[in-house]
């Protein structure tokens, strides 16, 4: 029976500047099981990567959680300390920084770099005890126990993240947060790479979050999805939902913006206009801006209410999944009502 | 250019350096309007102590106005830190970009000859050469020029290197442009910066240099220039601290300013200026 | 029989294309600047054509050569040996000032579009620039019009002309570079990586300003991307390269809807679907991409490859056709498909 590991309760995280607050995270909400996996999936500058730092209150001397709870285990660590939070970080929480192989130290063995990191959280462990923690998870990971000692400029990309991947495990946490795991690797090792994070997660049960903005990544390895603009959720549910039907004008469109391998050839869909700016975004929705269908009340209401979105019966033929449709939530005024041929993008109106 | 404005003027001790050159500069510019007196004229008084009547620093041994010496000398020393720093930017720019952006042998052939020049004495090269040559002070300045830019070219060298393989020189060089337009149009223009504040620092030793050549003898007498003043101060040295302490103070407080100024420029260029944001 | 007036439909043709990059061995050899035995092999031996009015896609990973290969066609670096030939023409055998008024008819436009603009000139200086070295246009008020009639046909509103490259988004920068390529009506355009640095949601835009210019404009495009579906899209042709040969050319549908190469297929095989649930089979191969420096013998894929056999580790493969237009390098070529050799599927876990 799994739980519930962690619920994040509108949780707003802005960055103070001298010209006001840059409102990066704006009442973000989601939550996890154990074993399970959410996708934060959204365009550079939606929060995804601020959403997850500010679930392990890893901010930057300017940035401040502003409300909302998050719930690790039942407790609210949006209120702990710095001492106390650290106690969390690492051995119950990890994360792997976007880039994180090139956060290694040049000259030292990658081995020894994971054993004074352990010894760091775990006082009481010998150097040789630490060894053979490190070891195992090298196999783990797919890496040669022997290339321990080796330095990083031998190892390869996909060989430096999997250190990495090593590096998240080594306090045995209960939730990883993978920034932009598959980044800057060729698409073999990227392929290689997911696989070994399901494989983990299958054996360690912990719970995943991945930040991506390449939609198929996220597809393929998260149980739910959060896609995210301009700072806010606007759609939430399991994948398959979001994926086979998907209700928000801003979902619908990186979707259809997706070169994929698969399927019939069709022009692509360009969602017209930039980003919001965070430091003053606009009084109504965040994307009515670019919004091909946007009504009047989206431009004046800023906070399009949360609809429910009945399970859509899956396509002939294919099988019935176990799972129970479970939430499907979509922020938006015509939720429900918009389906993915109705939207002329490229026009910007209904088709 | 903005951003490095705001770089520039996070740091209150560079700010108050470039203040401090503002002022001079008004005062070299201005000089004959604020002081009644003509600095070459002798006059009656001889030493007279600072705050003599009329005096505020008192005279020296010819009788003449300290204060007003002190402000014509002031524009002596812009003349020789901005011809002298000019020189060497100039010299420096051309002849650290082009073999540069060239590469090969020329590249090759020109870095021996600037490491070669490094190795010379700067100083004893300029005692030589104004015995030699005499100390017009535009010889003086030139000769300086002549002999400081080696460091602007190894500056601008290095600058040349990075910026040649930036796709927007490439994108030019794809569209035609032959080795003078991408040298003036893109390459120079964006890695000068850093030229820059080595010219402001180099100003300040220019002076610097300047006076000790006018201070071991070898300057322009025709002149009137700190260094000068103080090597003629110092047989007085006893009789008249104050011909020896002022110019000597001024000749700090403005080389300090050029190098104030210099270092808040070499700070405002690191950290680069690009930002890019990210979720 | 009359002479055919129609220009020959082939834009470029490349045989045997070599590039190397040698290695010093040690300061005593590079003290008397002796060519060294070991080098990087970044483009060895590539053969392909381009038609015109058509797209080639030069897909594959790090190492591959694609990068190498488009900057060789675009004239930014000299070939080590084999043929390039546009329009006929070896443009290395140019002089100097052949060679700029070549350049009218090549661009390129880069993959970084945050580098891809000079951060002191404004848009319309730059995309200025290539009109003022040709010297085309009799006025300035002439070729403002051209700038902004490239700016649109990049899809920018002709208002950005005063702007600065700090002030632009990405995608918007990357469409000047776009806006200065065409400028000058080229037949033919290098786009290195074009969308990778970009967001997910405006590569699209970006992609069919590009396909546009080559309906409406007939430009040529080789387009080098390390992203299949992007390519997919893009792409009339592909060729899929590895360690600087190309092992598979042919139409998108053919390399992509029936790939024969055993790399083709690994590589295919390996993208993640946007589709929950679509139950993807991967391939598995062993081992990375080795360097490009000491080549083992024989088929360059041999030491990963499930299916290499002792010829593949002795002789090299040609490219050759396997039907209409579709040209494979494996041994195996012929019988890829048959169910006995089929290259191990592994079901994903």
């Amino acid at each position: 029976m799994s739980e519930t590991l962690l619920d994040v309760r509108h949780l707003k995280m802005h960055f103070r500047l001298p010209g006001g607050w840059v409102r990066a995270v704006d009442d973000v909400s989601f939550s996890l099981d154990r074993g399970q996996t959410i996708g934060l999936v959204g365009e550079s500058g939606c929060g995804k990567t601020s959403a997850a730092l500010a679930v392990i209150n890893l901010l930057p001397e300017n940035g401040h959680i502003r409300g909302g709870e998050v719930l690790f285990d039942g407790r609210n660590i949006a209120v702990l300390t710095d001492e106390e939070m650290r106690s969390f970080r690492w051995r119950r929480i990890a994360i792997i920084f976007q880039g994180a192989m090139n956060a290694l130290n040049p000259v030292y063995r990658v081995g020894d770099q994971l054993m004074d990191a352990l010894m760091l959280h775990e006082k009481t462990l010998s150097r040789r005890q630490a060894r053979e923690r490190v070891a195992g998870l090298w196999a783990h990971v797919g890496l040669e126990p022997s290339r321990m000692d080796h330095y990083p400029h031998e190892y390869s990309g996909g060989m430096k993240q999997r250190a990495m991947i090593a590096m998240a495990l080594l306090c045995n946490p209960d939730l990883i947060i993978c920034d932009e795991p598959t980044t800057a690797l060729d698409v073999v090792i990227q392929d290689q790479i997911i696989e070994k994070l399901k494989e983990l997660q299958k054996e360690y049960r912990q719970g995943m979050i991945i930040i991506s903005h390449d939609i198929s990544v996220i597809a393929e390895t998260c149980d739910k999805t959060a896609v995210m603009y301009g700072g806010k959720v606007v759609e939430y549910g399991q994948t398959a939902e979001i994926f086979r039907n998907p209700t928000h004008p801003y979902t619908i469109g990186l979707l259809r913006s997706f070169p994929s391998l698969h399927g019939a050839l069709r022009e692509l869909v360009t969602i017209p206009g930039e980003p919001p700016d965070l430091l003053a975004p606009p009084p109504g929705c965040r994307f009515a801006g670019r919004c091909p269908v946007a009504m009047e009340v989206c431009r004046r209401d800023p906070e399009p209410p949360a609809r429910d979105i009945p399970a859509a019966s899956p396509p002939a033929g294919a099988p019935v999944t176990a799972a129970p449709a479970g939430e499907h939530q979509c922020f938006c005024h015509l939720a429900g009502s918009v389906r993915p041929d109705d939207i002329d993008f490229q026009r910007g109106r209904w088709v | 250019m903005r951003q490095l404005w705001r770089n520039f003027t996070r740091q209150k001790l560079a700010v108050f350096g470039l203040g401090l050159l503002v002022i001079c500069l008004v005062v070299a510019v201005a000089a004959p309007v604020l002081t009644g007196y003509n600095p070459k004229e002798f006059s009656p008084g001889r030493y007279l102590a600072p705050g003599s009547s009329g005096h505020p620093l008192g005279t020296d041994n010819f009788g003449r106005d300290l204060l007003c010496r002190i402000i014509f000398g002031t524009r002596v020393a812009f003349l020789v830190g901005v011809f002298s720093a000019g020189i060497s930017a100039l010299l420096g720019i051309v002849i650290g970009a082009v073999p540069g952006y060239l590469g090969g042998v020329v590249d090759d052939l020109i870095c021996r000859f600037i490491d070669i020049f490094l190795m010379i004495p700067v100083f004893f090269l300029l005692i030589l050469a104004t015995s030699i040559f005499g100390s017009n002070i535009y010889f003086v300045m030139l000769a300086i020029g002549l002999t400081t830019w080696p460091a602007n070219a190894r500056i601008m060298r290095s600058q040349v290197l990075t910026l040649k393989s930036r796709p927007y020189v490439k994108a030019s060089i794809a569209a035609g442009a032959g080795v003078g337009r991408v040298l003036l149009r893109h390459i120079i223009p964006n890695g000068v910066y850093p030229v820059i504040a080595n010219t402001a620092l180099q100003m300040g030793s220019a002076i610097l240099t300047e006076a000790g050549l006018s201070f071991l003898g070898l300057g322009d007498p025709n002149v009137i220039s700190w260094g000068q003043m103080i090597q003629t101060g110092q047989r007085y040295m006893n009789v008249a601290w104050w011909m020896v302490v002022f110019p000597g103070l001024v000749l700090l407080l403005l080389v300090a300013a050029f190098n104030l100024t210099g270092d808040g420029l070499n700070y405002a260029l690191n950290p680069r200026l690009q930002r890019r944001t990210s979720a | 029989m009359g002479v055919s007036i129609e220009p020959d439909p082939v834009l470029v043709r490349v045989e045997n294309l070599r590039k190397l990059y040698p290695l010093r061995e040690n300061v005593f050899k590079a003290l008397f600047r002796r060519a060294s035995a070991r080098a990087v092999h970044a483009v060895d031996g590539v053969t392909f054509d381009i038609r015109r009015g058509e797209v080639v896609g030069l897909a594959g990973e790090s190492g591959s050569g694609k990068t190498t290969t488009g900057m060789i066609l675009a004239l930014m670096e000299r070939p080590t040996a084999g043929t390039f030939l546009f329009e006929g023409t070896d443009p290395f055998r140019l002089s100097t000032a052949e060679r700029k008024a070549f350049r009218r008819k090549t661009q390129i436009i880069f993959q970084d579009p945050y580098q891809t603009l000079n951060p002191r000139l404004h848009v319309g200086n730059t995309v200025m620039e290539p009109l003022e070295i040709h010297r085309i246009g009799r006025s300035r008020r002439e070729r403002r019009e051209k700038v902004q009639a490239a700016l649109v046909a990049a899809g920018l509103p002709e208002n950005l002309v005063d702007r600065y490259p700090h002030e632009l988004s990405g995608g918007q920068r990357q469409r000047v570079a776009i806006a200065r390529a065409i400028v000058l009506e080229p037949k033919f355009i290098v786009a290195d990586e074009p969308v990778s640095m970009l967001d997910v949601s405006v590569r699209s835009g970006v992609m069919n300003v590009m396909l546009r210019l080559k309906r409406e404009m007939g430009v040529t495009f080789l387009f080098i991307s390390h992203d299949l579906g992007v390519t997919r899209y893009m792409c009339d042709r592909i060729a899929i390269m590895y360690l600087g040969r190309i092992m598979e050319f042919g139409t998108r549908e053919q390399v992509i809807g029936d790939p024969h190469h055993p790399y083709t297929r690994i590589l295919l095989s390996a993208v993640p679907v946007p589709e929950p649930g679509y139950g993807r089979k991967r391939i598995k191969v062993e081992g990375e991409i080795p360097n490009a420096v000491d080549l083992p013998p024989g088929c360059r894929f041999a030491p990963r490859c499930p299916m290499a056999g002792d010829l593949c580790r002795q002789v090299e493969p040609d490219l050759e056709p396997i039907g209409t237009d579709h040209l494979v390098a494996c041994h195996f070529r012929k019988e890829a498909l048959r169910p006995e050799n089929r290259v191990r599927e592994t079901a994903r876990a």
